[in-house]
């Protein structure tokens, strides 16, 4: 018998067991597993298959697509339009706009904090008539169809901290990302993927660490499993050479009829999950390479993303993200580095833009046009927003930002969310937010609400103490509810 | 010696602690009694502890249930919340059994509810008289009497008469004694993390002597591997990590560290001893070398090295992780919570928290590590014993000989240098002005030169004042590597076919730039050129660049400290090999880079520009004496000409030289006339680097240290950094014993404390865990939660008198778990039967054996040793065994693998870097050792699956495995695969299961006689060599038969 936590081992395992009892029929333990794993639930719309065996509430969204700008995006430059700043350049930041706040050891050596408008254009889009910098141009195209939100603020001033923040709810490194939560509360819907999937692009800039998608104190169960590029999407889902399919499954079979006799023998339920997971395995390794596999995708669709099929890119991850969508993967997170512009900002953010404009908008709109939008909360953000000063010289054609958490802007859309509205505003520097603060907990909450929980009671007992992803705090953010 | 006199003192408490009555026998005596640390504090916990518990920030109506006096007093309101023996008079009472939404308590708005039962409970221990007990585990254990039990027959010692006298008591039986080969396997296992192998599992069967289980435990207690076993827990419990964790999570090196884990526990140190090592071994009175190893246990803390991030910050996490990880790992104890605020379940006050911080804040660390490459600071050095006899030798023999002769020379030349000024001073000039001067530039405070045609004056780019300086002779002209120059006009005309000279005093920085040039800007590059390259000297002579032109440059690079005399000769031949470079009068050796010159190199579209290339390599430093001539010069005269400055100073009156002139003229006689020293000179310098390479060869490890002045500790309010409260001194939480009599207030005071006879937790929280390492949970099962939210013992009194009889046994580990796994409760088999099952789910009352996931070092181990390439070498350096590409690509670090025996050792030196876990440990959920864990989940996955069907690590396993059936399992077929049955189970086979085995080679035979090529393809995975004269399609199908074998729930179960 396994001696491992009972809640949470079962959970877990019924996260990837979710519709596929059919090997256990035979266990005569399965109803001893099943009378603890299936709680009498109300109603169908409020069933889930993690560790909350009711939803606290209708769910607007079955699953989760997470756009993640690692580097923080500035959000002076793209969302968040401040055309005073235009004829205050190069002047010193009042006092009584920074408040004496904390800043970075990059800047606080400066002589001078002068600020710096955006070189960039902004025009209003949509029947909201939401401004977008020149950058986003498609972006610009789904205004209608998305919440932004100028108002998102956080607590870390420094990269590591604020992504550890922004996934788990607290600065320190140890706990659950939002990926591990949601699988855990609400269990896996595909018999053939993991619930929590994560798919890298980009290069240089800032670290991205694993446990940026880990599962904390939460069982391995729920960390992000990241799909990679090349021959092998899932590690080693591929045989190794020289072992066919043919051969492996019959070293399957032989090493599930060895099993069985185990079990048998030992009437340990641990075997019978075992042997189903033997058996989930199997099927991944056909299921993955085809899902993996872009290439039959309609032309049109790939020139929409931009995608091209057997390259690594953000366009190619936001076509994956659409088709991890069609299976019901329950948290698909993309992460995209390299938005971290401390110096040379015009000439990098244009160039992060161009890479993540065009397939973002895209994955948005191909939601859309297959229903799943309905059903997914779709998230495009950073970790923090970027100073209104600038870091180092402004030069005709250059100058930096500096970190910034007062203040930052994401867009939220799909499953739950109301589209078509900007929400929050900052003062006209882009500096301090003067209406409707949403912070990193409150939109934890949020999202969680958007999925059918009760950010308060998604709860898991350790080290005594019942942990949530939103630690002690957080409001449902109400207005931006559809 | 002060160990053992206090363990002396331990011994002594304890067996006055043994006459004392034993409360614990008679608390489980009365069955209807509620006991209220059993029953009553879990709901209070739970359920009111936040509004009504220590955190004094949170409490309402002033009410408190943690502590007596409080939960009893009279409240504002003028009721009692508890009126002992009068449940129905009692406040509390009232308020949670109300109908009366407003006033119910625990509030709806909590999410908290009482059960029918908890309210029940409540009631009863009221009426019973309220009795209140401190929390159980804050009181010092007692050591409780022998439970009586029916079955006399089954205990083999103290441990199971407790666990049978509860089975007893629940109506359960215990399972039958596991066969030998199942507890051969669990004990190897549990032992050291590793299968037995077929010839000792024969000899156990063969050993017909009733202590022949015992001999085995012997064994394996005694065997290296142990050590190994035992370390693995106890570095997830020290965040032990090859890297530093934030951000960049750069290098460190603390595998001395971990050695010195694995031979304590191999040597079986004292727990006691163990504890105060590791926190305060520095301290120790005359520390050796290995105490101060072993105190790097709270070094193992991540260290961060962001950009623009707060040290103060990070300093003040460092502490935080120090007394989150103590506490757990001694105290069993969450104190984290009380960083920001007053506990919200125990009695630790959020002043008690940065009191304890306090012990840790005074390592001279930073908050930033600024290094990315190295450990650092503090750190020890901590050479092999070869390294520390050739540092010896270097540092007490060789440099102080070498110093001593470069002393010696020093004085003899210094004499030599006086008897040869007065030689010089009466002589005069040897040797009269060379003949075919082009042109002379001397800088003495003008920029006029003479020419064969006259006088002419050189042009300054700049509208400043020509920056002169002191010369060689007179006065120079100074670059400063901007971009300024002198243009001297068409003052020279040089060509290839004609023979000339030119050259200059210079004195320049190695960054280069050219000293003097009349060449045209690219693409041509036509004319000539003399460059500094990297402290280097170089000459062009170009027609068109690169096609048409030579270049030469010296082989050695100049020192920018001096001045050096420079001449160009030239031929005329239009060949490298007729150009030489002078320096200091001597020709110097030259590199020819490129000879391709054959045509003219004149140019007059281009001045002569001095300091400068026409339009870049602006030069650095500083010239003097430009001279041109108009014939290749004669040694003999370049000689004159680039001794005669110093000749002249020599000639001087000692007092009359500037300091500048003393240095030179200094270098000039050691340079010109005196090799000894020189030699002596750079066998010291040859010395010292061969000291500084042996330095940077010689590992170091991070220890502790404190700082002579300590740093003041405040408490930080909210936790923030930036929010300094009260000024707090070191000291332990009131709840727990004070520091033990004439222990100092520091960290080895705190370490004497953790191991002092009175504390209630230390000695319990340890023998939790060597519970959770071999029967898969604790008696406590919240390793890290000994406090009111944790749970109740599945055994109190089995877990006070394992914590008595371990500080009775001085500490002894070896001795505690020998009598653990020698108990019939260990020794039980572990097979369940669904009634089984049903009773007991998790086994907590252990009427069968324990029976688990091996973890993934383990998993990892087991595959090696099955196919027999384990390597079992002890301690070094961390290993890069095979992994997928990219798996680092998130980080900046590029993975290098590891090749040869490194592929092979144990999971415990696979390198562990915390941002990008090894991926299949990973998987295996082994942490990444961020923070101090007590307890690892244990999930069951198909991605596990896939690691064990696909990880290279795994299929070179089976296909060694399979190379060793062949050469060791006999030549019969069933022979051979009851060999490898054995060597992954231990166990023999069945019929039934022996002909899986032979179904699964025939088939893959028949696969891979049908597809050659596969079997070639498949054999290819791993680095480790095939067998000579491998039957290749053979060997893939018994491949085929161990990867079955590797991939079955039992092989990776003990």
């Amino acid at each position: 018998m396994n001696l491992f936590d009972d809640l949470n081992k079962i959970s877990s395992r019924r996260a990837f067991l979710a519709r596929s009892t059919t090997g256990l029929g035979a266990v005569a333990l399965a109803s001893l597993l099943n009378e603890n794993l299936f709680g009498a639930s109300s109603s169908p719309a409020l069933q889930s298959n993690g560790a909350l065996k009711t939803l606290h509430f209708a769910p607007k969204a079955k699953r989760v697509i997470y756009m993640f700008m690692s580097g923080a995006p500035s959000h002076i430059d793209l969302f968040d339009h401040k055309p005073k700043l235009k004829d205050l350049t190069n002047s010193e930041l009042p006092a009584s706009v920074r408040m004496g706040q904390r800043i970075t050891g990059m800047t606080s050596g400066q002589k001078q904090l002068l600020v710096v408008g955006s070189p960039f254009e902004f025009k209003k889009h949509g029947k909201c008539q939401a401004e977008i910098s020149e950058l986003l141009p498609h972006t610009g195209a789904i205004v209608d169809d998305i919440a932004i939100i100028r108002s998102m603020f956080t607590e870390p001033i420094n990269h590591d901290p604020a992504v550890t923040f922004l996934g788990t709810g607290n600065q320190q490194p140890g706990r659950p990302t939002m990926g591990a939560w949601i699988t855990y509360g609400l269990g896996n819907l595909n018999r053939n993927l993991p619930g929590f999937v994560v798919l890298l692009s980009g290069s240089g800039g800032q670290p991205v660490q694993t446990r940026y998608y880990g599962n904390g104190f939460l069982p391995g169960d729920f960390q992000g499993v990241p799909f990679r590029n090349g021959a092998d999407p899932i590690l080693y889902v591929s045989n190794p050479k020289g072992l066919s399919m043919k051969a492996r499954r019959q070293l399957l079979d032989r090493v599930q009829e060895l099993n069985r006799i185990a079990l048998g023998k030992l009437g340990d339920p641990e075997i019978a999950t075992h042997i189903e997971n033997y058996e989930m395995a199997y099927r991944m390794q056909t299921s993955v390479p085809e899902l993996m596999d872009i290439s039959k995708e309609p032309k049109e669709v790939l020139e929409m993303y931009g995608a091209e099929p057997g390259k690594a890119s953000y366009a190619n991850n936001c076509l994956l993200a659409r088709r991890l969508a069609e299976r019901d993967v329950r948290f698909i997170q993309l992460i995209h580095r390299d938005w971290d512009h401390h110096s040379n900002l015009p000439v990098e953010i244009r160039k992060q833009a161009k890479i993540c404009d065009q397939p973002s908008a895209a994955l948005l709109k191909d939601l859309k046009q297959r229903g799943l939008l309905e059903d997914t909360l779709v998230i495009w953000g950073g970790e923090f927003g970027r100073t209104t000063y600038s870091q180092g010289e402004i030069k005709k054609d250059s100058f930096g930002r500096d970190h910034h958490p007062r203040c930052f802007s994401i867009w939220m859309a799909g499953g739950g969310i109301k589209g078509g509205m900007t929400f929050g505003k900052t003062d006209d520097f882009g500096y301090n937010i003067v209406e409707d603060p949403v912070h990193v907990h409150d939109f934890h909450a949020t999202m969680l609400h958007c999925l059918g929980v009760d950010h308060t009671k998604l709860t898991y007992r350790f080290e005594g103490r019942d942990y949530r992803l939103t630690d002690v705090a957080g409001e449902v953010v109400k207005p931006l509810l559809a | 010696m002060t160990i053992s006199l206090r363990l002396f003192a331990v011994y002594l408490g304890l067996l006055c602690l043994f006459r004392s009555a034993s409360s614990a026998a008679a608390r489980k005596g009365a069955k209807d009694q509620v006991d209220f640390n059993r029953d009553i504090r879990p709901i209070f916990s739970e359920n009111c502890y936040a509004c009504h518990g220590p955190d004094k920030g949170k409490r309402k109506a002033g009410l408190r249930f943690d502590i007596k006096e409080e939960a009893l007093k009279k409240l504002e309101s003028g009721d009692f919340a508890i009126v002992p023996g009068k449940s129905a008079q009692s406040k509390l009472v009232k308020l949670i059994t109300t109908k009366d939404e407003d006033d119910h308590m625990p509030p709806a708005k909590s999410g908290k509810h009482l059960t029918s039962e908890q309210i029940n409970l409540l009631k009863r221990w009221i009426d019973q008289g309220a009795k209140w007990q401190d929390h159980w585990s804050y009181i010092p254990p007692e050591r409780p009497e022998l439970p009586a039990v029916k079955n006399k027959k089954w205990p083999h010692n103290e441990i199971d008469h407790f666990i049978l006298a509860r089975l007893e008591k629940e109506g359960l039986k215990p399972s039958p004694e596991a066969d030998k080969t199942t507890l051969l396997r669990r004990a190897s296992f549990d032992l050291t993390g590793l299968p037995p192998t077929v010839a000792e599992v024969d000899a156990f069967l063969a050993d017909k002597d009733p202590n022949s289980y015992e001999k085995v435990v012997d064994r394996l207690l005694a065997s290296p591997q142990y050590g190994e076993r035992m370390a693995q827990v106890w570095l997830d419990l020290a965040r032990y990590a090859d890297t530093s964790g934030y951000h960049f999570d750069s290098p460190r090196y603390m595998w001395l560290w971990r050695e010195w884990v694995i031979k304590a526990f191999n040597h079986n140190m004292p727990f006691d001893q163990f504890t105060i090592e590791q926190l305060a071994g520095d301290m120790l009175p005359n520390a050796t070398r290995d105490q101060r190893i072993a105190s790097g246990f709270h070094r193992n803390v991540m260290t961060n090295d962001e950009g623009g991030a707060d040290p103060d910050e990070y300093l003040a996490k460092y502490m935080v992780d120090r007394v989150s990880t103590t506490a757990i790992v001694w105290l069993g104890t969450t104190m984290g919570c009380a960083e920001c605020h007053d506990h919200k379940y125990d009695r630790i006050s959020q002043k008690e928290f940065y009191k304890f911080y306090a012990f840790f804040h005074n390592v001279p660390e930073k908050g930033l590590d600024g290094t990315r490459t190295e450990n650092p600071l503090p750190r020890m050095q901590v050479p092999t014993p070869a390294q520390e006899t050739r540092m010896r030798q270097i540092t007490n023999t060789a440099l102080p000989a070498a110093e001593q002769l470069v002393k010696t020379r020093e004085a003899e030349i210094n004499i030599a240098q006086e008897k040869w000024e007065k030689e010089i001073a009466t002589k005069t000039n040897s040797l009269a002005e060379p003949a075919g001067l082009l042109a002379k530039f001397t800088f003495d405070d003008t920029l006029a030169f003479t020419t064969a045609a006259g006088t002419n004056v050189a042009k300054f780019s700049s509208t400043n004042p020509p920056p002169y300086g002191t010369g060689k002779i007179g006065r120079s002209f100074k670059f400063d590597g901007k971009g300024e120059f002198l243009d001297a006009g068409q003052a020279v005309a040089l060509e290839a076919t004609n023979a000339f000279s030119f050259g200059a005093w210079a004195k320049f920085d190695p960054k280069g730039g050219a000293i003097l040039s009349k060449m045209e800007d690219g693409p041509g590059f036509r004319g000539f050129d003399l460059l500094v390259e990297e402290g280097k000297l170089a000459v062009h002579l170009i027609n068109t660049w690169p096609d048409n032109g030579l270049k030469v440059q010296t082989k050695d690079a100049f020192s920018k400290d001096f001045w050096h005399h420079i001449m160009v000769v030239y031929d005329g031949s239009k060949k490298a090999a007729g150009l030489k470079i002078y320096v200091d009068g001597k020709s110097a050796p030259l590199e020819t880079k490129t000879d391709k010159l054959s045509a003219n190199i004149i140019t007059n579209t281009v001045p002569l520009i001095l300091g400068k290339r026409y339009k870049s390599l602006p030069l650095t430093g500083r010239i003097d004496d430009v001279r041109f001539y108009s014939r290749a010069l004669a040694e003999k005269e370049i000689t004159v000409l680039a001794q005669e400055p110093d000749l002249t100073v020599a000639r001087l009156v000692a007092d009359k030289r500037t300091e500048a002139q003393k240095t030179e003229l200094k270098h000039f006689f050691r340079e010109n006339y005196a090799a000894d020293l020189s030699k002596a000179e750079q066998e010291l310098a040859a010395l010292k680097q061969k000291r500084d390479a042996l330095n940077k060869e010689i590992p170091n490890t991070m220890v502790m240290e404190e700082m002579p002045k300590p740093r003041d500790t405040f408490i930080l309010v909210r936790g923030n950094f930036q929010n300094k409260g009260e000024k707090v001194a070191a000291g332990v939480p009131s709840f727990l014993p004070p520091l033990p009599e004439g222990a100092p207030t520091n960290r080895l005071g705190l370490a004497e404390w953790l191991v002092s006879t009175n504390h209630p937790l230390t000695s319990r929280v340890t023998v939790n865990r060597f519970w959770q390492t071999f029967f898969g949970t604790g008696i406590v099962k919240t390793m890290n939660d000994f406090g009111s939210q944790g749970e109740w013992p599945s055994h109190p009194e089995l877990l006070d008198w394992l914590a008595t009889e371990f500080m009775a046994r001085h500490w002894d580990m070896k001795s505690i778990i020998k009598t653990i796994v020698m108990s019939s409760t260990y020794r039980q088999s572990s097979t369940a039967t669904p009634q089984g099952l049903e009773r007991d789910r998790y086994n907590r009352l252990l009427a069968r054996g324990p029976r688990s996931r091996l973890d993934a070092e383990f998993i990892r181990d087991t595959a090696l040793a099955v196919s027999g390439l384990l390597n079992p070498k002890i301690g070094g350096l961390s290993v890069r065994p095979y992994q997928p590409p990219g798996i680092w690509d998130g980080t900046d670090a590029k993975f290098e693998q590891s090749h040869g025996e490194d592929l092979y050792r144990r999971g415990i030196y696979v390198y562990w870097k915390r941002s990008a876990h090894y991926p299949s440990f990973a998987t295996f959920d082994a942490p990444n050792r961020e923070i101090c864990t007590a307890q690892r989940p244990r999930s069951s996955t198909p991605l596990q699956s896939l690691v064990l069907m696909n990880d290279p690590v795994y299929v070179e396993a089976a296909r060694s495995m399979a190379a060793r059936i062949l050469r060791e399992g006999g030549s019969d077929l069933k022979q051979q695969l009851t060999y490898a049955f054995r060597l992954a189970l231990a166990r023999s086979p069945s019929e039934q299961e022996l002909a899986i085995l032979e179904r699964t080679y025939k088939e893959q035979l028949d696969n891979y006689d049908q597809d050659a090529k596969a079997a070639d393809e498949l054999l290819k995975v791993g680095e480790s060599p095939l067998p000579p004269n491998a039957k290749k399609p053979l060997l893939a199908a018994w491949t085929g038969v161990a990867n079955v074998l590797l991939n079955l729930n039992e092989t990776n179960t003990k």
